[in-house]
């Protein structure tokens, strides 16, 4: 069986459905090259309906060599971890919330795990500031966060707003942010994170370094008036700048089918003639695939793409509407069917990956048991150890607000010359 | 020292920085006309000609929050920038500065530094401009929004050394340049700055403290004239900044003169110098106070209209003589 034939097809998507045969080619169940690969799938006798119409396969069929096909052993268990930790992080983080440990979730990601994790896969996510690519998301930016390496304890300190946070309690949910991984912030304004990562790709532009410049967004940003002006200047500056629109469906409770005017939210690259792919949001190494291109064209000096990753999310928009305790997925949601969450639940991303891994035999079903009891059990610690960590202090703010160190006086006080 | 316009002051003081700044970047709508100057011997100061692109960004777009949030990002990834704003446009970009520069170093825990000038190119009341390209005044939102700091040059000599001091802060900068009448006037040729948060008292007296920031500042040396002539000693006092914001140095002068004109090119609703009379007025009780504003209405086209709602020299002279 080759890499790319156990990925099912996209709810809802045409389709041509390969006859997939249990046959494993080559010998070693693996794929070492592309013409390997294509020998594969000749032998499968799928070769003709991928190549030419592909569906599934035609997610990453369409736009070339099957790149995932090259990744490590190594990188690819590494991807299935980094996506374990999104799950797990985020199941923790509903968890506690429920039990009033933490005052509010967020935005739960839970769900697009393939989507940050298969765009940061293809990234440099350590290394100096001119090296390392840099990354900004919207406010459903617990995943990209975490999928760029960032620390799941200083995470949860962070979401806790405790003194030593990544965003040391200043942020929270919607502002994570990791400097030294080059995560430049998720931004709780809707579109605003994609023109402050097109200032970052002129940063680079300026400095002359290979850096790649990514913003994550949600279907639900793709309509703002910030995205035309993004999109001309990224390609009319030929920017190192990828645009990822994570297309959960949903622009809060509205289907995002009755506000776009296009189904394709990539479409917006048509108008100015930037690369763009459309693909399986619930596939991590079919996300891989496009970003890597995407990646690689960037660094080269061939400019932006826009990536939609079709995808679901798993929970309400935000808070805790329909979430159980123990429980993936907030069923009984008024604007949407517990179906619908069903059928997005059958393909989950992290399960889709782990099997994939699996039958490529890079994985047992124990060794991949093993990885995930680990990382549910660092998320537990993780926790642990954020909750008991101390506060900011409350008048620190005061002192924090210029890098000049220019002061604020406690003008709430009676007498605000001085602090209480 | 040296003869210069306003313009070629503050594009020469940009040009010595990115000489010495080498990722530092400036961004601007139109062509080369915003970016050349001729200064004193006919000297020529040319950004796009002397540093090119990608530093200097020639032929931005009509499009105020691109060339702001350009500036942003690659400020927030390390790189000082500036961008020019055209003056109607100046709220075009005010989320940017309220939502993204102005916390962009509070809000992720002091990880990123946002070293951007917002250089805002200022309105002037002349004929033909109409409401939306002849307002003032708004430079007092800005000095509403938290991590930012607004600086407001009325004459040639600031405006070079806050361009410097601007460029130079780690943390974002509200240039606003107010394009009155202000001619060219002997500067230093060399690099320097002027510091943010200290206000400066043009002309001393013991009648009455008047407080004026551009672009109500230029109409002020006439009126302290006028007023000597009739035997009124007015001490000037021109703040330079509205964030920080010196209350020190007029409430020693309010100390010594008991009175205090405030004078607004802005709006009357909660102008900026509202907040200098609220804080003289719980410091110095007692203080006689009076405060000029262009009234609570568009600018009209017609310029006759536009200049009897402006508080002009006369009105700064007749509101004097009323309250000494």
């Amino acid at each position: 069986m080759s890499r790319t034939e156990d990925r099912d097809l996209l709810p809802g998507m045409e389709t041509v459905t390969a006859d997939v045969k249990e046959e494993r080619v080559p010998a070693t169940g693996r794929v070492h090259s592309r013409r390997d690969f294509l020998k594969g799938m000749l032998a499968t006798g799928i070769g003709a309906a991928f190549v030419a119409t592909g569906t599934q396969a035609v997610r990453a069929g369409p736009y070339g060599p099957f790149l995932a096909g090259d990744l490590t052993e190594e990188k690819l268990v590494d991807i299935y971890r980094t996506m374990l930790i999104m799950r797990h992080w985020e199941l923790k983080n509903k968890d506690e919330a429920i039990n009033g440990k933490i005052g509010y979730p967020g935005h739960l990601y839970a769900g697009m795990e393939a989507s940050a994790a298969g765009v940061s896969a293809a990234l440099r996510n350590k290394g100096d500031e001119n090296y390392i690519d840099i990354t900004t998301a919207t406010h459903r930016g617990h995943g990209a966060t975490l999928a760029k390496g960032a620390d799941m304890t200083a995470c949860f300190k962070e979401q806790l707003m405790k003194a030593d946070g990544l965003d040391r309690g200043y942020g929270g949910s919607m502002h994570l942010a990791d400097r030294s991984i080059g995560m430049f912030g998720v931004n709780s304004i809707i579109g605003g994170n994609v023109i402050i990562s097109i200032g970052v790709a002129n940063g680079i532009a300026i400095r002359g370094t290979d850096q790649v410049s990514v913003a994550f967004i949600g279907d639900g940003a793709s309509q703002s008036p910030y995205l035309s002006s993004a999109l001309n200047t990224a390609k009319k500056r030929n920017l190192p700048f990828i645009l990822v629109i994570e297309n959960n469906g949903y622009q809060v409770s509205a289907r995002h089918e009755n506000i776009a005017a296009t189904q394709d939210l990539a479409d917006l690259a048509l108008g100015f003639n930037i690369p763009k792919y459309v693909v399986d949001g619930q596939d991590v190494l079919a996300v891989y695939d496009v970003a890597k291109r995407a990646v690689d064209r960037a660094r080269a000096g061939g400019g932006p793409t826009v990536i939609e990753t079709k995808c679901y999310r798993y929970f309400d928009h935000s808070g805790l509407a329909g979430a159980k305790l123990g429980e993936l997925g907030a069923f009984n949601l008024g604007y949407r069917s517990n179906r619908e969450l069903q059928h997005w639940l059958a393909r989950d991303p992290v399960t889709l990956h782990r099997r994939t891994l699996v039958r490529w035999e890079v994985l047992t079903e124990e060794q991949a048991d093993e990885i995930e009891a680990k990382v549910v059990q660092e998320i537990d610690e993780a926790f642990e150890v954020a909750f008991a960590s101390p506060e900011q202090l409350a008048d620190e703010a005061l002192d924090t607000a210029y890098a000049s160190g220019l002061k604020m006086p406690a003008t709430h006080w009676y007498d605000w010359n001085t602090r209480a | 020292m040296a003869l210069m316009s306003k313009n070629y002051a503050v594009l020469s003081a940009i040009a010595d920085e990115m000489r010495t700044t080498p990722n530092l970047g400036f961004w601007y709508q139109g062509g080369t006309g915003t970016t050349v100057a001729t200064g004193p011997m006919g000297k020529i100061v040319d950004l796009f000609g002397e540093f090119g692109a990608p530093r200097v960004w020639f032929e931005g777009p009509i499009d105020e929050p691109a060339i702001m949030a350009a500036a942003l990002g690659s400020a927030v990834y390390g790189n000082p920038s500036i961008a020019k704003i055209p003056s109607m446009a100046t709220y075009m970009v005010a989320e940017m500065l309220f939502n993204q520069a102005g916390k962009y170093y509070a809000m992720h825990g002091q990880q990123f530094t946002c070293p951007l000038v917002a250089w805002m190119d200022g309105s002037r009341r002349i004929r033909f401009s109409g409401p939306q390209h002849a307002d003032v005044g708004w430079e007092q939102a800005f000095a509403n929004m938290p991590g930012l700091i607004v600086v407001t040059p009325s004459t040639v000599y600031d405006a070079k050394g806050l361009m410097t001091a601007a460029i130079r802060s780690p943390d974002p900068v509200v240039f606003c340049d107010y394009n009155e009448n202000t001619g060219p006037q002997d500067v230093p040729e060399e690099a320097y700055e002027v510091e943010f948060g200290k206000a400066v008292v043009r002309t001393q007296g013991d009648a009455i403290t008047i407080v004026a920031f551009a672009p109500a500042a230029m109409q002020v040396p006439a009126a302290v004239t006028e007023l000597a002539a009739l035997g009124i000693n007015a001490e000037f006092i021109d703040p330079i900044s509205l964030k920080p914001l010196d209350v020190d140095t007029i409430e020693a002068s309010v100390r010594k003169t008991g009175k205090l004109l405030l004078v607004d090119h802005g709006h009357w609703t909660l102008g900026p110098t509202v907040q200098v009379g609220y804080e003289i007025a719980e410091r110095v009780p007692g203080t006689k106070m009076k405060r000029l504003a262009y009234p609570d209405v568009p600018v009209p086209g017609a310029q006759h209209m536009t200049r009897w709602l402006t508080p002009l020299t006369a009105n700064v002279v007749d509101a004097v003589k009323r309250m000494v």
